[in-house]
């Protein structure tokens, strides 16, 4: 890629994310800053450990956009982290305590807010492009990040050595009592970038 | 002066991706995170020798003469490296033995018609110990969740953990 088309790709990242910080805001009640998102060509040998400890234990929100050029979103939060917006989603849809501690009621709250925040970033994506995207049904895992971060073999290893993926941070600003850190990673199919850098008029 | 004592320490030997680890007892083999990924140990039960190799993808052919620089990162390429390793050492190929772990699939998304990585990677690697001929005692597959495994080169056991599942023996 030549500076322009990373720049681009950091900017759609940015703009993407920044909605998806908004509704993320919106969720947790709470102001949501994120910082600029990095471009990251990752190895594939060392996808396990890029993105933190592969023996941490994480919660990983996987959603498809299937377009003309397919990419990949991954939210990614420490346990924590996850079980704490799951709690928010609870409260801001009233269910009461007896039904939250029911089976997969957490898989199912961060499934709806995975919906809402990766649903903004590609609804700002599609009004970047001037086209209807829309999400697949998220899948969820709390899992070992080291198996998450296998995903990118998944999409990357027949291709080369390399993956991509674009990585925003988002966090609580400033010094917070209860701290909370998100990671959103946009992964583009092989050969989606070339598209979408001709959609966007920086090959 | 006195009586001069030693412990033996027990290190754990983690296999990174693409990796290949020779070990022996007291030390233990691992793999942390096996997601699509596979985590393959061959052993010998004779002369104590495992090898542990942390397979990414199923097949060398795409890849020119990667298989050569990162054997472990291919089935195909593994299995043939990790018997050379373990025949360096005095085994007897007739007696090795497998055990394996892995190939989940860790979102609910089929980018390919031939199946998930992890899927491919399960056939791939019990393909290339059919055909060395290596017999496979255990193994603990597929799935949604991914694994971490130990081995131990004296007991022949490995152990995998899942998160929110407790630990359990192949």
């Amino acid at each position: 890629m030549n500076p322009l088309q990373t720049d681009a790709l950091k900017e759609i990242a940015n703009i993407g994310a920044g909605h998806a910080a908004t509704a993320l805001s919106q969720l947790l009640g709470k102001r949501v800053d994120m910082c600029v998102p990095q471009v990251d060509l990752i190895p594939l040998e060392a996808v396990a450990g890029y993105f933190g400890e592969p023996e941490s234990e994480v919660w990983a929100i996987f959603t498809r956009c299937e377009s003309s050029f397919p990419v990949s979103l991954v939210f990614i939060m420490k346990k924590r982290d996850g079980d704490y917006l799951s709690e928010k989603l609870f409260q801001a849809a009233r269910i009461p305590e007896k039904i939250r501690v029911l089976d997969g009621m957490k898989e199912s709250a961060l499934s709806e807010s995975g919906n809402m925040i990766m649903g903004a970033f590609v609804s700002a994506l599609g009004d970047l492009l001037g086209k209807n995207l829309s999400l697949s049904v998220p899948s969820i895992s709390l899992d070992l990040m080291g198996a998450v971060m296998d995903i990118l073999v998944e999409i990357f290893g027949s291709y080369g050595d390399t993956a991509l993926a674009t990585e925003t941070e988002l966090s609580f600003p400033g010094e917070s009592r209860c701290n909370f850190r998100a990671r959103i990673l946009l992964i583009p199919d092989p050969g989606s970038l070339e598209i979408l850098f001709r959609l966007l008029g920086v090959e | 002066m006195g009586f001069h004592s030693t412990t033996t320490e027990i290190q754990t030997l983690n296999v990174g991706m693409g990796e290949i680890l020779v070990a022996r007892k007291p030390d233990l083999l691992s793999c942390v995170g096996l997601g699509s990924c596979i985590g393959l140990v061959l052993y010998d039960p004779i002369r104590g020798w495992a090898a542990m190799a942390h397979i990414m993808l199923p097949s060398s052919s795409a890849k020119g003469s990667q298989g050569k620089e990162k054997p472990g990162k291919f089935a195909d390429t593994a299995v043939p490296e990790m018997i050379s390793e373990l025949e360096t050492r005095g085994s007897l190929r007739s007696f090795l033995r497998a055990k394996m772990a892995g190939g989940a699939r860790m979102f609910a998304f089929s980018p390919s018609p031939l199946g998930s990585i992890g899927e491919q990677n399960i056939a791939a690697t019990r393909e290339a110990l059919r055909s060395a001929g290596i017999r496979l005692e255990g193994e603990e597959t597929g799935g949604t969740k991914g694994r971490s495994v130990v081995f131990s080169p004296e007991t022949f056991l490995m152990e995998i953990r899942c998160v929110g599942q407790d630990n359990r023996f192949i």
